[in-house]
């Protein structure tokens, strides 16, 4: 993917919740964000998702330009797949339909053609046997990668990921993170928040650390977790390995 | 033995035995209560004395079940518009729905009916009084069939809105497809309640003489003066109506329980 972010804010209220935030990735099939929280990464992932707008700055993705219009960013939304941190799935509809209905309203398929790619998409990641399960019938990690295979059926651009597995417990979070790990190895492009460090170590290509609303430093999986690249970065890593 | 009248928990399922035993204790004591009310007041019954107005209270009766069948209609139109103003971004209609709302639930019901009908169905010069009472009606119950739905608006969570938005759904698809469904589902047993109400609430139209149930059971009793039989009956007739409503109201309560 290539993404190009300058002079990017976005301010609630007082708050500077990214601040002239500068970043440039070009080619990186898998790149992890991470850093502290509320330093500005779900901000950042929102922003390129097309689901917020900023308060002013440039983005571009694959070399065109978001245009922050209403319209505009509903034909670009088309384009991204975005998984949130929990209650990602509607719960009134089944696994199956919470696929299928945004293939059919939003992107006009017909109900044949949609439920056809739904069941390839569920059968792929096998999840076939949840298709009719509601929500509330399924674990928290099912209900990741069901959204995730979601996201997948509109073949987006670039997926991204918002902490996905930080509502989970150790173990459905490994099933979520072979799912990504998976994904990686088929190509897609991800840009996924984590605070899995060593999860973000093994499946990226870059890895961008985000503190109070800037980049606070960025390299390849080996540079990035040699010590000395930031005093900031640093002080996280130290805790986190800790 | 004991069993029987005391359970350790209130929420405790009593058996079928217990169940009926306090059914027909309750029974035996309101008919004692009234008993005794009839006995210090020296009052024959006599429910055969109805039978000669029958006409009159199928009428009567007749034009509740219209008057509040439509009304439900209406009602529920005026609170799905209203609570969309609520949530309009046009401030004059945000403020007219609040005033609306405000004013409704505020003052008394009596008073409304009174008003509406003197004043401002005089000033247009709307005199049929069926249909002066659906509006009036109508108009009371959609005030708080709003505040249901809001309600119910807001109960449905703010991550629903922003995963609807990244999956390329507009506001009104969002709408439609997703929060509707679910707000129609939690806010059924609610609705069905208020529905009892208007029911009820239907009756105090009998003050502009409109002619439903209440009003002829009332003609009737400045007739034959059997009050007690009179107004026996006429509760009898709401309550033929409003336990059905509660009792869907249950029946859904637990249909959709297990969804939340």
């Amino acid at each position: 993917m290539n993404l190009e972010i300058k002079n990017l804010n976005m301010r609630y209220g007082e708050e500077m919740a990214l601040n002239e935030l500068e970043l440039s990735i070009k080619g990186d099939k898998a790149v992890a964000v991470i850093g502290p929280s509320g330093g500005g990464k779900s901000t950042l992932l929102r922003i390129i998702a097309g689901i917020e707008n900023p308060t002013s700055g440039f983005v571009s993705v694959n070399g065109a330009p978001i245009d922050y219009e209403e319209k505009k960013l509903r034909e670009y939304r088309k384009r991204i797949g975005m998984v949130f941190q929990a209650y990602n799935l509607f719960p009134h509809w089944t696994a199956l339909k919470n696929i299928t209905v945004p293939l059919i309203k939003v992107y006009g398929m017909h109900k044949d053609e949609a439920d056809n790619a739904a069941i390839t998409m569920l059968k792929h990641f096998g999840l076939m046997e949840h298709a009719g399960k509601l929500p509330a019938q399924l674990s928290g990690g099912q209900q990741q990668r069901i959204s995730i295979a979601r996201a997948m059926v509109r073949k987006p651009e670039i997926l991204i990921l918002d902490e996905p597995t930080s509502a989970l417990d150790p173990q459905l979070t490994k099933e979520v993170l072979d799912m990504i790990l998976a994904l990686k190895e088929e190509g897609t492009n991800i840009l996924m928040a984590t605070h899995e460090m060593a999860f973000a170590k093994r499946a990226s290509d870059r890895l961008v650390f985000i503190e109070s609303g800037k980049v606070g430093g960025e390299g390849g999986p080996i540079e990035f977790f040699n010590l000395g690249m930031s005093k900031r970065l640093d002080e996280f890593l130290s805790h986190v390995f800790e | 033995m004991k069993n029987l009248f005391i359970v350790k928990d209130y929420k405790e399922k009593s058996g079928l035995l217990a169940k009926w035993t306090n059914i027909i204790l309750v029974g035996v004591f309101i008919s004692a209560v009234l008993f005794i009310a009839l006995q210090r007041l020296d009052y024959k019954l006599d429910f055969t004395v109805l039978w000669d107005y029958r006409i009159k209270f199928i009428r009567g009766y007749g034009i509740t079940f219209l008057l509040a069948g439509i009304s439900i209609f209406i009602s529920i139109l005026i609170g799905l518009i209203s609570a969309a103003a609520l949530q309009s971004r046009i401030n004059f209609f945000r403020y007219l729905a609040r005033a609306y709302i405000e004013g409704i639930r505020g003052t008394p019901f009596l008073v409304q009916i009174i008003f509406f009908f003197y004043i401002i169905a005089n000033s247009v010069g709307l005199d049929n009084r069926f249909i002066a009472g659906v509006l009036i009606l109508s108009i009371f119950t959609g005030a708080y069939v709003t505040e249901i739905i809001r309600g119910g608006i807001q109960s449905i969570p703010e991550s629903q809105w922003i995963t609807a938005k990244s999956l390329g759904f507009s506001r009104l698809q969002t709408y439609r497809y997703i929060i509707f469904p679910q707000v129609f589902r939690r806010i059924l047993p609610a609705l069905a309640g208020q529905m009892s109400s208007l029911v009820k609430d239907s009756s105090l139209l009998s003050v502009i003489a409109v002619s439903e149930f209440t009003m002829k059971v009332l003609e009737v009793d400045s007739i034959n003066f059997r009050t007690f039989e009179n107004l026996t009956f006429l509760m009898f007739g709401y309550l033929v109506i409003t336990i059905p409503i509660s009792l869907l109201s249950k029946w859904l309560e637990r249909k959709y329980y297990y969804e939340s």
